[in-house]
């Protein structure tokens, strides 16, 4: 692993809330609005470069939608919604527009790694393109409108999903989150308010959005992201300082389920995968390919592995089946040093 | 520096979670610490609390318009949008309500918000000449702060305050 890819930041996303002037927002919009807000999507995207394709709601099926869903790519308000919901979404996934949500457009780009500001500017590459064929609700002093006032002004939130298990070990995650909150930023579980992580993944993100402008948010959310890597970094080493005999074997002990164990659920996945990516980080275990390893774990969610397994399976079917396939990626990504 | 915030719940230990939700139409903040927030953190109001939320809001005004002003109830002439559904579901119908309640949701993004004039990008992408001055301040102070120049940096904050001051 080198040094730019400690794999503390895992992804960043940036997303922008839109809507039409011409249309009343979703929750009042009827069914022929929402199809022409769709259509008046898609037109616009194609003065693009780049090819968009659209996934409706209603044409997915339950396991589709719950594998995009674990992806961030759509959210638990689309699922319970709109007949003309849907995403559009780019050939390489990271620019995924969210129609007839909340609002009538949630425009996101999410990217491996620390890339906030190079989210952005994708992202507001399109959002220009949109707005160059529409016109956008706006008002001078609120900014962009939208449906929940919570997100007026930029309609901007950026947050990147970092990967904390020194601090969540050292138990100092407390006072990063409290550092962090100072500046006006919130700490999440990895999906969202009261979502739990055993897999020490937390999300950090803006919370106001009018009276900032763009580049200040993203640049604010950039360097408390960077000094909670720091502070990540001090603390794996405060942990390997403390006790490394321990801390080594509860990672090999990790490792050793990951790649014999004969049923896996997610969770326990989750739990032992994060020790072992530490373990790569100390070099206890060699990794060679390491985006590959960082892959596994959206690969390994329920929906998403059904997803690539092209089947249908029951929690313990998944289970045994997880184990399996894991364990034997695992062996060809890694090995013991 | 500002004051470590503490617990809003239990007022004893440091605040580690900030959240906020949306009650009667009006956005609170809260700060919890660790414990409190596995107790009372994220009420998401179940349907049976939105209900009784908007009786509430319907016979006791809220906040800040407690005792001084009864709500009136308004209708969004675009969408049909009402104070009373505004109230109970922090949404609004479409761009023209945010004229129709236009205090109300002043006083709402008052308390949340950083400040009440947007200041960044247009869907018609002209930069106002105060804009462009803003940005290009917060690149040198974005310069400042990484070179650990604090009190320049802590000068040109300043003069950013006064840009968006003049701006209102
Ligand atoms: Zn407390
Ligand atoms: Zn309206």
């Amino acid at each position: 692993m080198n040094e730019n890819d400690n794999g503390i930041v895992i992804s960043s996303r940036v997303r922008l809330a839109r809507n039409f002037e011409d249309f009343v927002f979703p929750s009042r919009l009827d069914d022929a609005g929402s199809a022409k807000v769709l259509e008046k999507v898609e037109n616009a995207l194609k003065n693009s470069d780049e090819k968009f394709g659209t996934i409706k709601l209603s044409d997915m099926s339950d396991l589709q939608a719950e594998t995009l869903k674990e992806l961030h790519m759509i959210s638990d308000d689309m699922l319970r919604g709109n007949k003309n919901g849907a995403v559009v979404v780019n050939k390489t996934n990271d620019i995924c527009i969210m129609v007839n949500e909340e609002d009538h457009l949630r425009e996101q780009c999410i990217l491996r790694g620390n890339k906030l500001s190079h989210a952005y500017k994708k992202i507001s590459a399109i959002d220009d393109m949109i707005a160059s064929s529409e016109k956008i609700a706006f008002d001078k002093r609120l900014g962009y409108l939208t449906a929940c006032p919570t997100n007026v002004g930029t309609g901007l939130r950026a947050s990147a999903l970092m990967f904390l298990p020194g601090l969540g070990m050292t138990n100092s995650l407390e006072k990063c989150v409290n550092a962090a909150s100072r500046f006006d930023m919130a700490v999440r579980g990895e999906y969202g308010e009261g979502s739990n992580s055993s897999g020490y993944l937390y999300q950090i993100s803006n919370q106001k959005t009018l009276g900032v402008s763009e580049e200040e948010i993203i640049s604010s959310v950039a360097s408390a992201v960077e000094q909670i890597e720091q502070s990540e970094i001090l603390a794996r080493k405060a942990l390997v300082e403390s006790n490394e005999v321990m801390l080594r074997d509860g990672i090999m002990r990790a490792y050793g389920i990951l790649t014999s164990a004969y049923r896996l659920p997610f969770k326990e996945f989750e739990e032992k995968y994060a020790l072992v990516k530490l373990g790569i980080y100390y070099g206890y275990i060699s990794c060679n390919d390491f985006n590959a390893f960082e892959s596994l774990l959206d690969k390994y969610r329920p929906a998403n592995m059904m997803t690539h397994a092209k089947k249908i399976m029951n929690d313990s079917e998944r289970d045994i089946y997880r184990a399996a396939n894991a364990a034997a990626e695992l062996k060809q990504l890694t090995a013991k040093v | 520096m500002a004051d470590q915030k503490m617990c809003d719940e239990c007022g004893i230990r440091p605040a580690v979670y900030y959240e906020t939700n949306i009650i009667n139409g009006i956005m609170t903040e809260r700060y919890l610490c660790e414990e409190c927030k596995k107790k009372h953190g994220t009420i998401k109001p179940n349907l049976s609390d939105i209900f009784d939320n908007f009786f509430t809001a319907l016979t006791t005004p809220f906040g800040s318009y407690k005792n001084t002003q009864r709500v009136e109830n308004k209708v969004c002439p675009k969408c049909g949008c009402t104070t009373e559904s505004y109230l109970k579901t922090g949404f609004l119908g479409c761009s023209e309500c945010y004229k129709t309640f236009e205090p109300l949701i002043l006083n709402s993004v008052t308390k949340i918000q950083k400040d009440v004039k947007h200041t960044g990008k247009s869907p018609d992408k002209t930069c106002s000449p105060d804009e462009a001055k803003y940005n290009e301040l917060l690149r040198k102070r974005n310069e400042a702060v990484a070179v650990e120049d604090f009190l320049l940096a802590a000068k040109i904050n300043e003069e950013m305050n006064k840009l968006k001051g003049d701006a209102k």
